[in-house]
């Protein structure tokens, strides 16, 4: 027995200085892929690290990466703009980060799209998607409290450095080799036309009001309006129809942003790209000829909101 | 409590701890007892109360025994197998009433056309596999084959002993109740090798089994928008994830069971490399396949009889198995698949692989893989109007493949381990070996890259193991 427990003795110190050397070197590939271009496996760190230096960003999930194009916003506006948005991630990520990206380097503007049903209770996906502020687990509460509700064990695991970059190893790779060149498209992610066009469905989602997530939201406004950037919100269009204006929590999203004066730039359910399912890859996410005619009736919009702002 | 958890990480090294340095060396019975309380915490930990039924089924399964011993020593066989019988009847019962109940009732709402109303049956964990286990004990008592064991710690802490208890591997009673009446000393090599097992099996799970999964159910959970080559290559995906996902499991389990000082029976042989169906299911869960021949096939008269009746006893046994994995009608055609399979490879004289020729044999390990592959479509899919879908859409709408490049460049490391590791164990048995290399420094820094590559590549945290809904 007294081997074994010398051997185990030995493993454990092996691991224990494996971990910290692997958490040296993804430190390392981190501070380096911070002077790339933003993309996908940099996107956050860059955000939140004070790393852009544009006047506007662009927060939010799959949709805000494929449907909103810096370029075209910056030549009608005048703005540098980046968009900082990452797929599959969900409210709760994306609020801590905005949260903490203000603290850290405040834009001019933040533009954050999101789904009508915004304060819908997180399922295990979204709950999930918060290793995405792993990185940030040492250097912001708030990212650290939210990590650790990803699970009761979650404070434990956080002790190893290889367990802190789970998932990331090959993203991280693919920047180093890949993403030096800057594509100029300021983290706009264009969708190919497929040939075959979503069908119209009705969805009927469900009404699960989560007051915790509407309490956060409230944080993030202040925490935005502390650091003297103007928070707007937008929701880009969607190819289906569904019961989401008859829900809680989008009344509630409404209600709440309406008392705080938040603009929300609400293209959902617009009933000319309902016309148009050749402008979608998907019923979700339009694709590049759909995110160019979303551009031209967006800009618009956004121009009179920071007018009205400015006034 | 699952084996891929952090919670299970510290009931392990602490029960572990406990066991050896304290409860182990107070004496067999005093052991013995502290195995069954820390097997019923791990069965209890998601839901306590279904801690009764195993208790419940195992006391009559005691009984039971304690009966039939009895009649045997009275050389009353009639009493004896009246008394197999009933532990068969209550066993397969209450089997039947937790995982049948709602699908004989979807089956008679389907024939009169009316709405199946559901009754609220929970389907306790592992109910599947310690039924038949413990089964095991009545049927091989009556046949004369093991002495009935009167000590109820001993028989608790053998048919409750926790590694096996909700994915198998289904031990058998003859296996495991002498090594729990013989006392128990720490031993090295068995300890070592448990360990290695237990990593093992934990990379196959969460670095090969469940980033194949990613694929497999982003693809399958939308059968509409994916066209045939990703159905294709989600079908091959599929194929490997639940072959990593069980064996993962049943390696883990073993390996914990020798942690412990106990061994359990290889559930796995490389079935991929098979060259028939026949040979599969010598490869493929070992302990139910061998299960069902001995207390299916075989009593319903194995291949001792007429030729059609033997192929029909071969479908029969089969569909049974088909069944006993789910409650679904897909699963009784993946079982009826298997079993035509193998009448077909049996009419054809295929079922026996003898030619040298090493080309002819890969062609033939192809075709079985092929075959698996087709079948398991049927297991994976909800409905059987899905995987019709899913194979129409394989055969008829090739297209553009889906392609998550992180998850596949995933996929392919945990592909190319598990492929380098399988070929090597298979052809070359004791070269190359790394985990089980003679020198120290090369078992350790295999080991470190191996819990490192799992707290990188790993889907921590993932799903439950694919055999735990059986």
């Amino acid at each position: 027995m007294k081997k074994f427990f010398i051997y185990a003795a030995i493993l454990l110190a092996l691991l224990v200085a494996a971990d910290y050397g692997v958490g040296r070197v993804f430190k390392a590939i981190d501070g380096k892929l911070l002077s790339y271009p933003i993309d996908y496996h940099n996107s956050y760190e860059k955000t939140m690290g004070g790393g852009n230096s544009e006047d506007m960003i662009i927060i939010g999930h799959s949709r805000a990466r494929h449907h909103y194009i810096p370029t075209l916003i910056e030549d009608s506006l005048g703005l540098s703009v980046v968009n900082a948005a990452k797929d599959g991630t969900g409210f709760l990520t994306q609020a801590v980060l905005i949260h903490g990206m203000v603290q850290q380097k405040a834009p001019k503007y933040i533009l954050w799209e999101v789904r009508p049903a915004v304060f819908l209770k997180a399922d295990n996906r979204e709950i999930d998607r918060l290793t995405d502020l792993m990185p940030f687990y040492d250097t912001d509460s708030l990212s650290r409290v939210w990590v650790q509700r990803r699970s009761p064990s979650e404070k434990y695991k956080m002790l190893s450095w290889a367990y802190r970059n789970n998932g990331r190893f090959w993203g991280r790779m693919e920047q180093m080799l890949t993403g030096k060149e800057d594509n100029g498209r300021k983290g706009y992610a264009p969708a190919k036309p497929s040939k075959k066009h979503p069908e119209m469905k009705r969805y009927e989602y469900e009404d699960n009001y989560d007051p915790e997530r509407a309490a956060l939201f409230v944080d993030v406004v202040n925490s935005t309006r502390r650091a003297g950037t103007q928070l707007i919100m937008a929701i880009s269009p969607q190819y289906e129809t569904s019961n989401a204006y008859e829900l809680e929590e989008t009344r509630q999203f409404y209600a709440l942003t309406d008392s705080l004066n938040i603009p929300v730039l609400d293209f959902f359910y617009n009933p000319e790209f309902l016309d148009h399912p050749e402008w979608f890859k998907d019923h979700t996410h339009l694709n590049s000829s759909g995110a160019e005619h979303y551009m031209e009736v967006f800009i618009p919009e956004l121009k009179r909101t920071i007018a009205n702002a400015k006034q | 409590m699952l084996f891929n958890s952090f919670v299970f990480l510290v009931f392990m090294v602490a029960v572990f701890l406990l066991y050896w340095l304290f409860f182990n060396r107070w004496g067999k019975a005093v052991s013995n007892g502290y195995l069954v309380v820390i097997s019923y915490v791990f069965y209890g930990w998601c839901n306590w109360k279904l801690c009764f039924l195993l208790f419940g089924w195992t006391l009559v399964t005691y009984l039971i025994g304690l009966g039939i011993g009895r009649r045997n020593e009275k050389n009353d066989k009639k009493g004896a197998r009246w008394l197999s019988g009933l532990s068969i009847l209550v066993g397969i019962g209450a089997l039947c009433y937790f995982k049948y109940t709602n699908f004989f009732i979807d089956c008679v709402a389907s024939v009169f056309g009316t709405t199946a109303h559901h009754l609220d049956i929970v389907l306790p964990l592992g109910i599947s596999f310690y039924t038949l286990q413990m089964l095991t004990y009545t049927i091989e008592l009556c046949r004369g084959n093991m002495k009935v064991e009167k000590n109820p710690v001993t028989y608790f802490a053998a048919m409750n002993f926790f590694p096996p208890l909700l994915s198998g591997p289904i031990g058998r009673a003859k296996d495991l109740l002498p090594q729990f009446n013989n006392e128990r000393s720490f031993d090295y090599d068995l300890v070592a090798t448990g360990f290695r097992n237990i990593l093992w099996g934990l990379f196959m799970k969460v670095v090969v089994a469940d980033r194949f999964g990613l694929y497999v159910d982003a693809v399958y959970g939308n059968i509409s928008q994916h066209t045939g080559t990703s159905l294709f290559v989600a079908a091959v995906a599929y194929s490997i994830q639940i072959y990593c996902d069980f064996w993962g499991y049943s390696l883990m389990a073993k390996g914990v069971a020798e942690m412990f000082g106990f061994k359990l029976i290889q559930n796995f042989n490389r079935p991929y490399f098979a060259a028939s169906l026949r040979e599969f299911w010598s490869r493929w869960h070992i302990s139910l396949s061998t299960w069902f021949r001995d207390y299916v096939y075989i009593p319903l008269g194995g291949s001792r009889c007429r030729v059609s009746r033997a192929y029909l006893n071969l479908i029969i046994t089969f569909l049974i198995s088909g069944l006993w994995h789910g409650a679904a009608l897909t699963f009784c055609i993946w079982g009826l698949l298997h079993g035509v399979f193998q009448v077909l490879e049996k009419m054809l004289h295929l079922h026996k692989v003898e030619s040298k020729s090493h080309i002819y044999r890969a062609f033939r390990v192809a075709i079985t893989f092929v075959l698996v592959t087709f079948a398991w479509i049927f297991f994976r899919m909800p409905t059987f109007g899905d995987a019709i879908t899913a194979i129409g859409k394989i055969f008829t709408q090739p297209g553009a493949l889906f392609i998550d490049s992180n998850t596949m460049l995933q996929m392919a490391l945990g592909f190319m381990v598990l492929f380098a590791k399988d070929v090597i164990d298979e052809f070359w048995p004791n070269k190359c070996q790394l985990v089980s290399n003679r020198r120290v420094w090369v078992r350790m820094v295999t080991y470190v890259v191996l819990i490192i590559s799992i707290l990188l590549f790993g889907v921590l945290d993932g799903g439950q193991f694919i055999y735990f809904q059986f």
